[in-house]
C-alpha cells in the first residue's frame, strides 16, 4: 500500500528512513531539504539513531543523507543512514503511542501500521527540534541552505 | 818370436840358403875349375845375395794376402779375407818351390856365363863346362824344390788351420783344390834324389874330363920321350930318311913329331905347321928347352898337347898330341842310365811309401766319413794294423775310439728305447762325461716325472680356473654389453631429455614473456577498469545527486498537494532512474571491482605463473646443462664401458685362450708323464 500525500486530510506522507538501525519515518512536511552528507565538514550534524538512543552498525553501503528539518521556523540538520523513501500513510493506519511508551521514548509519536502489520515508528519533528537542541544550536532559517519552501 | 809369417819365412830360407851357399859355390868354383880364384867366389857371392833378394820379395808378395789377413782385427776377419789367405797359403808351395828353385838356376847359369866371360886366360874352361854346368842347374833345380816345397808346407801349415779353424766357426767352408799326399811324396821323393845325383853326375862329367886331360898330357910327355929316344936311336948315316920313317911311325899312333937343331926345325908337315903359326909355343919351347931336358905344355882348354925330350944337347925332340878332352862314353852313358833310373824309380819308390802312409790314412777317412755322414757303427769293423808304426799306433787307437763309439751307441740306443740303467766302461773324457750325462739323465727323467705330475695337476687347476674365469669374463661381458646398451639408451633418453627440455625451456620462455605481456595487459586493465570506477563514482555521485534531486523534488512535489502530484511522478521515476542507475553504478562497479579483483589475482597468478616460468627457465636452463653433463658423462662412461667390454671381451678370449693351453698342458704333461713312464731307472736312481 502507498502512503498518500501529506496534506491530504484524510493521510500523511511519510519520510522513511531504511537503515540497518530499523524503519523509521519521518513527516515529510516537517522536511525541508535532503542534502548530501559532506564528509570533510568542520562539524558534522548529529546522527537520527543516536538521538534515538539506537545503538546500531552502520553498514558501509548505506547511504548517509543529511536532512533539513524546518519546525517551528527553525531548521535543524540530521545525518541519517539508509535509503530514503516517502511513503504514504492513513491516518487510520497512525496509531498514537501511549503515554508511557512516549515517556520512554519521547521522540517518537506513532506507530505506521501497512497491511494490518505495524511497519515503522513515526518521529515527532517537534521533540525532535528539542532533542536536537540539545545537540547542536539550530540554524536559522535565513542559514539554510535550501530556506523555508513549505 | 818373429812377428810376421813372411819375416819367418824370409829369415829362415835366408838363413838355411846362406848356410849351403858356401859349399855349393866352393863345389861350383872346383867344378869349373877356378879353384879359389877371387873373382868367382865374389860373382857367386853377389849373385847368391841378389837371388835372396829375388825371392824374398817373391815371398812377401805371395804372402800378402795373409799379411793383410792377419793384421785384420779377429772380427774384422770377413770370408773373403780368410778365403783370399787360405787361397795364398794353398798354392805357396808349389809356387814358391818353383820359383825359388829357378832362382838357383838363375844364379849358377849367371855365375858360369860371367866366369866364362873371364876369358880361357884367366879361366880356361873345357867345351864340356857347358855341359856339366846344364847338368848342375838341373841338380840345384831339384834340390832346390826338394827343398824349399816341404819347408814351405811347414811353415804355413799352422797358418793354414788358423783359416781353416776360422772358417769352421764361421760355418763356411773353404775353396781348396783337392790333392794328393801321395803325389807330393813322390815329387819331392824325385826332387830329393834328381838333385844331389845331378849334382854328382855333374861332378863326375867335368872330373871325367878333367881326367881326359891329365891322361893326355901323360900321353903327349911318354911319347915325347919315346920320340927322343927313337931319333937318338937313328944312325946318322942313313940320315933323313931313317928320321922319317920314325916320325911316319909316330904319326901313325897320332903324334905329330918334330925336332929341333941348330937348323930349321924338320918334323912333320902339322907339326911343322904348328910351330911356324904359334909364335907363342915357338918362344917357349927355346925358353923351356934351355932350361929344362923334358917339359910339356897344355892346357883344358886346348884341343892339343905339347911334349919335348931333350935327345942330345944339340936337338930336342917335340911331341904334338892331338886329343881333345872328353869325357868317357861309358861313364855318359851309365850317366844317363841311371839317372833315368833314379827319375824314374824315386817316384815309384816314393808312391809306394807314401801308398804305405795313404793307405791306411784313407781307410781311416773312408770310417771316419761313414761315422759323419752315415753314423753307422755296426757294419764299421776293426781295421787291421799291419806294423807298429806311426800309423799301426794310429789304427790302433782308431780301433779303441771305435769300440769306445760303439759302447756309446749300444748304450744310446738303450737310453733310446727308455732304458737308462745301461753302462759305459773305458776312463777318458767321453766316456766320463757320458756316464755324467747319463746320471742327469736320470735324475732329469726323475724329476720329469715328479714334475709331470705335478703339471698334469697344476694344468687341471688352470684349466678348471679358467673355465670359472672365462664363465665369469663371459658374465661380465654380457653384463657389459647390457649396461653399454644401457648407457646408450640413456644417453639417448638423455638427448630427449635435452630435446624436451629444450622444448620446455621455450615454452617457459615464451610463456614468461607472454605472462610479462599479460602482466602489462592486466595492468593496463586495471587501469581501465580503475577509470571506469572513477568514471562509475561521478556516475553514481551524479545518480545519487539525481536521487537526492528527485527525492527532494518528491519532497517539493508532496509539499505542493495536489499540485505537485505531476512533479512527484516525474520526480518518482526519476528517483526511479536514479536508482537503477545507481543499481546499474553498483553492478557496473561490482563487475569493474570483480575485474580488478580478477586483475589483481590474475596478476598474482601471472606473477606466480612468472615465477613458476622463470623457475621453470631457471630449472630447465639447469635442466639442460645437467642433461648436458649427464649426456657427456654418459657418453664417456659408455665409451668406457665399450672400452672395458672390450678389455673384458680380450680377457675372455685371452681366459678362453688360457683354457685351451691349459687343456693342451694337461695333455702335454700326461702324455709327458706316459712318456717319462717309459723310462726304466736302475734301484739306486733318485
Amino acid at each position: 500500500m502507498q502512503p498518500r500525500a501529506e496534506r491530504t486530510s484524510t493521510s500523511t506522507r511519510l519520510l522513511t528512513i531504511h537503515g540497518a538501525g530499523g524503519v523509521w519515518g519521518i513527516p515529510s512536511s516537517a522536511v525541508a531539504s535532503i542534502e548530501p552528507a559532506t564528509a570533510g565538514a568542520a562539524t558534522a550534524p548529529p546522527a537520527l539513531l543516536a538521538l534515538l538512543g539506537v545503538v546500531a552498525p552502520t553498514e558501509p553501503h548505506e547511504r548517509a543523507r543529511v536532512l533539513v528539518l524546518e519546525v517551528e521556523g527553525e531548521r535543524v540538520q540530521l545525518l541519517v543512514h539508509g535509503a530514503l523513501e516517502l511513503a504514504e500513510a492513513a491516518a487510520a493506519d497512525l496509531l498514537q503511542l501511549p503515554a508511557a511508551v512516549q515517556a520512554v521514548t519521547p521522540l517518537l509519536s506513532h506507530l505506521a501500521v501497512f497491511d494490518g502489520k505495524p511497519a515503522l515508528f513515526v518521529i515527532s519533528p517537534e521533540r525532535l527540534l528539542q532533542a536536537a537542541r540539545g545537540a547542536v544550536t539550530a540554524i536559522p532559517l535565513h542559514d539554510s541552505a535550501r530556506g523555508s519552501s513549505c | 818370436m818373429l812377428k810376421t809369417l813372411t819375416l819367418k819365412a824370409t829369415l829362415t830360407y835366408a838363413l838355411l840358403d846362406l848356410l849351403f851357399a858356401p859349399f855349393v859355390i866352393l863345389a861350383f868354383t872346383q867344378l869349373l875349375g877356378t879353384g879359389a880364384a877371387a873373382d868367382p867366389w865374389l860373382t857367386m857371392v853377389g849373385l847368391t845375395l841378389l837371388k835372396v833378394t829375388v825371392w824374398a820379395i817373391y815371398l812377401s808378395f805371395e804372402l800378402s794376402p795373409w799379411e793383410r789377413f792377419a793384421r785384420t782385427a779377429p772380427k774384422g776377419r770377413t770370408p773373403e779375407l780368410t778365403q783370399a789367405a787360405d787361397r795364398a797359403l794353398q798354392g805357396l808351395p808349389i809356387r814358391f818351390g818353383i820359383v825359388y828353385s829357378l832362382t838357383w838356376i838363375a844364379t849358377y847359369g849367371a855365375g858360369f856365363l860371367v866366369v866364362k866371360g873371364l876369358g880361357p886366360e884367366r879361366a880356361p874352361l873345357p867345351a864340356q863346362a857347358d855341359n856339366a854346368v846344364a847338368i848342375l842347374c838341373l841338380a840345384v833345380f831339384f834340390g832346390g824344390f826338394a827343398f824349399a816345397y816341404p819347408l814351405a808346407s811347414t811353415l804355413t801349415a799352422d797358418a793354414a788351420s788358423e783359416c781353416s779353424a776360422l772358417a769352421r766357426a764361421g760355418k763356411y767352408s773353404l775353396d781348396r783344390s783337392p790333392s794328393s799326399l801321395q803325389l807330393r811324396i813322390a815329387v819331392v821323393a824325385m826332387a830329393l834324389a834328381l838333385g844331389p845325383m845331378l849334382w854328382m853326375v855333374a861332378l863326375g862329367y867335368i872330373k871325367q874330363v878333367e881326367s881326359s886331360h891329365s891322361e893326355r898330357v901323360t900321353h903327349a910327355a911318354l911319347a915325347g920321350s919315346q920320340l927322343a929316344l927313337a931319333i937318338a936311336a937313328v944312325n946318322p948315316t942313313e940320315g933323313d930318311v931313317q928320321l922319317r920313317a920314325v916320325l911316319d911311325n909316330f904319326q901313325q899312333q897320332g903324334i905329330e913329331g918334330l925336332v929341333l937343331d941348330a937348323g930349321p926345325p924338320h918334323g912333320t908337315a902339322a907339326a911343322t905347321r904348328l910351330l911356324a903359326d904359334d909364335a907363342e909355343l915357338t918362344r917357349w919351347l927355346d925358353t923351356e928347352t934351355r932350361k929344362k931336358s923334358a917339359g910339356t905344355r897344355a892346357r883344358i882348354d886346348w884341343p892339343h898337347v905339347i911334349a919335348f925330350q931333350r935327345i942330345d944337347p944339340n936337338r930336342v925332340a917335340v911331341a904334338v898330341l892331338r886329343a881333345p878332352v872328353a869325357a868317357s862314353a861309358s861313364f855318359v852313358l851309365s850317366s844317363i842310365v841311371f839317372t833315368l833310373l833314379v827319375g824314374v824309380w824315386a817316384p815309384v819308390c816314393a808312391y809306394a811309401l807314401g801308398r804305405a802312409v795313404s793307405k791306411p790314412i784313407g781307410k781311416l777317412t773312408t770310417i771316419a766319413r761313414r761315422i759323419v755322414e752315415q753314423g753307422d757303427l755296426k757294419e764299421i769293423g776293426t781295421v787291421s794294423v799291419a806294423a807298429n808304426d806311426e800309423i799301426g799306433v794310429l789304427t790302433e787307437k782308431v780301433n779303441d775310439v771305435l769300440d769306445l763309439m760303439r759302447d756309446v751307441s749300444l748304450a744310446a740306443h738303450a737310453i733310446a728305447k727308455g732304458d737308462l740303467r745301461a753302462v759305459v766302461d773305458g776312463t777318458g773324457e767321453l766316456p766320463d762325461s757320458f756316464r755324467g750325462m747319463l746320471e742327469s739323465l736320470r735324475g732329469m727323467v726323475h724329476q720329469i716325472r715328479e714334475t709331470s705330475v705335478d703339471l698334469a695337476s697344476a694344468a687341471a687347476e688352470i684349466f678348471a680356473a679358467s673355465q670359472e674365469q672365462e664363465a665369469a669374463a663371459a658374465s661380465q661381458s654380457s653384463a657389459m654389453v647390457e649396461i653399454s646398451r644401457t648407457m646408450d639408451s640413456l644417453s639417448e633418453s638423455a638427448a630427449h631429455v635435452s630435446d624436451a627440455v629444450q622444448g620446455v625451456l621455450g615454452n617457459a620462455e615464451r610463456t614468461l614473456h607472454n605472462t610479462d605481456d599479460m602482466v602489462r595487459r592486466i595492468g593496463e586493465l586495471t587501469s581501465h577498469a580503475n577509470r571506469i570506477g572513477e568514471i562509475l563514482e561521478v556516475i553514481r555521485d551524479i545518480a545519487d545527486r539525481s536521487d537526492l534531486l528527485a527525492l527532494n523534488g518528491s519532497l517539493e512535489a508532496s509539499h505542493a498537494g495536489e499540485g505537485g502530484r505531476g512533479f512527484a511522478l516525474v520526480a518518482s521515476e526519476m528517483r526511479r532512474l536514479a536508482e537503477r542507475v545507481t543499481a546499474s553504478v553498483s553492478d557496473v562497479k561490482k563487475l569493474v571491482s570483480d575485474i580488478r579483483d580478477s586483475g589483481s589475482s590474475t596478476v598474482m597468478a601471472t606473477e606466480e605463473s612468472k615465477k613458476l616460468a622463470e623457475g621453470t627457465t631457471d630449472a630447465a636452463r639447469q635442466i639442460t646443462f645437467v642433461t648436458q653433463q649427464q649426456r657427456s658423462g654418459t657418453e664417456q662412461v659408455s665409451q668406457s664401458i665399450k672400452g672395458i667390454a672390450d678389455v673384458v671381451s680380450q680377457a675372455v678370449s685371452a681366459t678362453s685362450q688360457t683354457r685351451t693351453s691349459a687343456q693342451g698342458l694337461k695333455t702335454q704333461a700326461d702324455r709327458l708323464s706316459a712318456l717319462v713312464k717309459r723310462f726304466e731307472l736302475s734301484a739306486e736312481a733318485p
